[in-house]
């Protein structure tokens, strides 16, 4: 981890409302998180949680009519203030994002070549240098006949290979931070494997910041240096991932960790009660309130502001309390 | 008796090959096995390994190139079925697919949808067949509110379980599930888990299970079949299986899961280590 250094990103109490049939509807309740140059954050959420909204609130790139507050400053400077050339170069050269499903952000009438030059070629006149450097960052995500790729088109590649060409295109403009939204949720798990790994190394090679946002806590953890949970538009839990994995100090996330199936064993699944609610859904008090097993009054009303505790920022009024309970039941949980 | 014999199961498409002239893709190559009442089984692979086509083969979706499938000691005839027929196989062998989004008619309530089953394989009349599809929704864990509701207002799990719903109430003894909880947020995916694992100890169905994920397949099937470009390379119960895998392939599935201590590792480095040894 990065403690110490100037966090590359920062985001300060971000609120986000989106206009859905005539009526602002809150997607984001209150998000804080920073982002170290070199480290990798795991944000990790189910349906609804906000964790996209986030991504696309750090581009820049909300549906029209979105209503923002709170503070998102790049390398110091809030992004809200920048121009319209300054946009356009922070979105084309300081952060890169990775999709879910590399087949939608491609077009299917332009070949591979066409689609990683097009911002190379924004920024330099000679193209032979340009093709040079694509065909380098193509070899380095693992595709040797990087040449031959150039002239084909995104049906004639399978899944993994366009993943690694949409993470060739990200690290062609040399950003220094890269918003990975779900980049291996439709791949096979080997081919998972491969993707994540080049990911790793490349950040790691390039000093980047990575934000790896996912559902799979399994993946945050074994990837990511902290990891921030997210619930109906809210951080719940954020933490060392280790930390996190081993002793979390939210509700929430000790519900998530214990629901998963294991592989080792066959037991009945631990479960959290009903079904993730969206960020306008939820009450006044704390959103998880209407799942949480250790509900209090308190909670039904007032929402918990996030606070520290053992090294966690965790947004739960009974956290000190609860710190036993949630210890023996992801014990029983992870234990056979 | 088993239940469910597939023999010798093949299945090849003819497709454009990159020189332009067809060749022949050979989707599911020689697979067979067994499936005893009330059995467990899973198809284990990712994309491209045949599994969904198999399951899709049993069920009557699609047809295979040769080979058998035996439903109860009655071979299933090659080529199209006539409505009787596939009626008649409908009754032991129902299917529940991965995306109840597009599985539902999204204008038609759940009790309704749940209703017409019924009445297209039995001859209740209107008072047993409504007493039936209410156990039904019981069964799903459905509350009556939910069986007014059309598909739209349901939740990925609810919709899940209305598919479960519809494919029980002909009363099957295979239910074929296709990557059923894999769209499923993780906190409703343990729920559905649970739900087919209380199904099978209630009522006894079979089931195959047509998987890309392990450590679910752990939770509800006794037996596994892993699956690579259409063959299986490895069967045994899944207990085994995941404790000493003995193919390349399985091993190189189990390594690939992310756990806590996990580190990604290139093919490369993989194939170098494996080479090392």
């Amino acid at each position: 981890m990065s403690e110490g250094r100037r966090p590359l990103l920062r985001i300060e109490h971000l609120q986000v409302d989106l206009p859905v049939a005539q009526e602002m509807r809150r997607v984001i309740h209150d998000v804080s998180l920073t982002v170290a140059p070199g480290e990798v954050l795991g944000i990790v959420g189910e349906s609804g949680s906000g964790k996209s909204m986030t991504a696309r609130a750090v581009m820049s790139l909300l549906p029209d009519g979105a209503r923002v507050e709170g503070r998102l400053d790049f390398d110091g400077r809030p992004v809200a203030e920048l121009d319209v050339k300054d946009l356009r170069r922070y979105r084309a050269d300081d952060v890169a994002m990775i999709y879910q499903d590399p087949r939608a952000h491609m077009n299917p009438l332009r070949t591979i070549g066409s689609f990683l030059l097009e911002g190379p070629l924004e920024r330099t006149k000679a193209k032979a240098d340009a093709v040079a450097r694509v065909v380098k960052t193509l070899k380095e995500v693992g595709i040797d006949d990087a040449e031959r790729r150039l002239h084909q088109y995104p049906h004639q590649l399978s899944g993994g290979l366009l993943q690694r060409v949409m993470i060739a295109a990200a690290l062609v403009a040399e950003p220094r931070l890269i918003l990975a939204d779900e980049p291996t949720t439709a791949l096979d798990v080997t081919t998972q494997q491969e993707v994540i790994a080049i990911l790793a190394e490349q950040c790691r090679d390039r000093e980047l910041a990575m934000v790896l946002i996912t559902h799979d806590l399994d993946l945050a953890a074994a990837v990511a240096d902290r990891i921030a949970v997210m619930y109906a538009g809210v951080i719940v839990e954020d933490a060392p991932a280790e930390s996190l994995y081993g002793g979390p100090r939210h509700p929430y996330t000790a519900g998530l960790l214990a629901s998963r199936p294991h592989l080792d064993r066959a037991a009945r699944l631990q479960t959290i009660p009903g079904r993730p609610v969206s960020a306008y859904e939820a009450g006044p008090g704390c959103v998880f309130a209407s799942r949480c097993p250790f509900v209090e009054e308190e909670a039904k009303v007032v929402r918990p502001r996030p606070r520290e505790l053992d090294g966690h920022i965790v947004a739960c009024h009974r956290a000190e309390d609860l710190r036993e309970e949630l210890r023996t039941r992801s014990e029983e949980a992870t234990s056979a | 008796m088993s239940l469910l014999e597939v023999r010798d199961l093949r299945k090849s498409f003819a497709v454009k090959g990159e020189s332009g002239g067809t060749e022949e893709l050979i989707a599911v190559d020689g697979v067979s096995f067994s499936l005893a009442p009330g059995a467990t089984l899973a198809l284990v692979g990712e994309s491209g390994s045949g599994k969904t086509t198999v399951a899709r083969i049993v069920a009557g979706l699609e047809t295979g190139t040769s080979g058998e499938v035996i439903v109860d000691g009655v071979a299933r005839p090659p080529g199209r079925q006539s409505r009787k027929s596939r009626k008649k196989f409908a009754r032991d062998i129902q299917m529940v697919f991965q995306d109840p989004y597009a599985s539902l008619d999204p204008t038609q309530s759940v009790r309704s949808s749940i209703a017409e089953v019924l009445r297209e394989h039995f001859d209740y009349d209107k008072g047993r067949r409504s007493d039936r599809v209410a156990e039904l929704l019981d069964q799903v864990g459905l509350d009556k509110r939910q069986g007014d509701a059309r598909p739209g207002s349901l939740s990925g799990g609810q919709r899940q379980r209305v598919a479960i719903a519809r494919a029980l109430a002909v009363e099957p003894q295979l239910l074929i599930l296709d990557e059923a909880v894999s769209a499923l947020d993780v906190s409703v995916q343990a729920q559905v888990i649970n739900l087919l694992v209380d199904i099978r100890a209630e009522l006894g169905v079979a089931f195959l299970f047509v998987s890309h994920d392990l450590a679910v397949v752990r939770q509800v099937c006794t037996d596994c079949v892993v699956m690579r470009r259409g063959a299986i390379v490895e069967r045994g119960s899944t207990d085994a299986i995941l404790k000493s895998p003995s193919s390349a392939y399985t091993k190189e599935l189990i390594a690939a899961i992310p756990r806590p201590g996990w580190r990604a590792r290139r093919r490369a480095e993989i194939a170098a280590e494996v080479a090392g040894h």
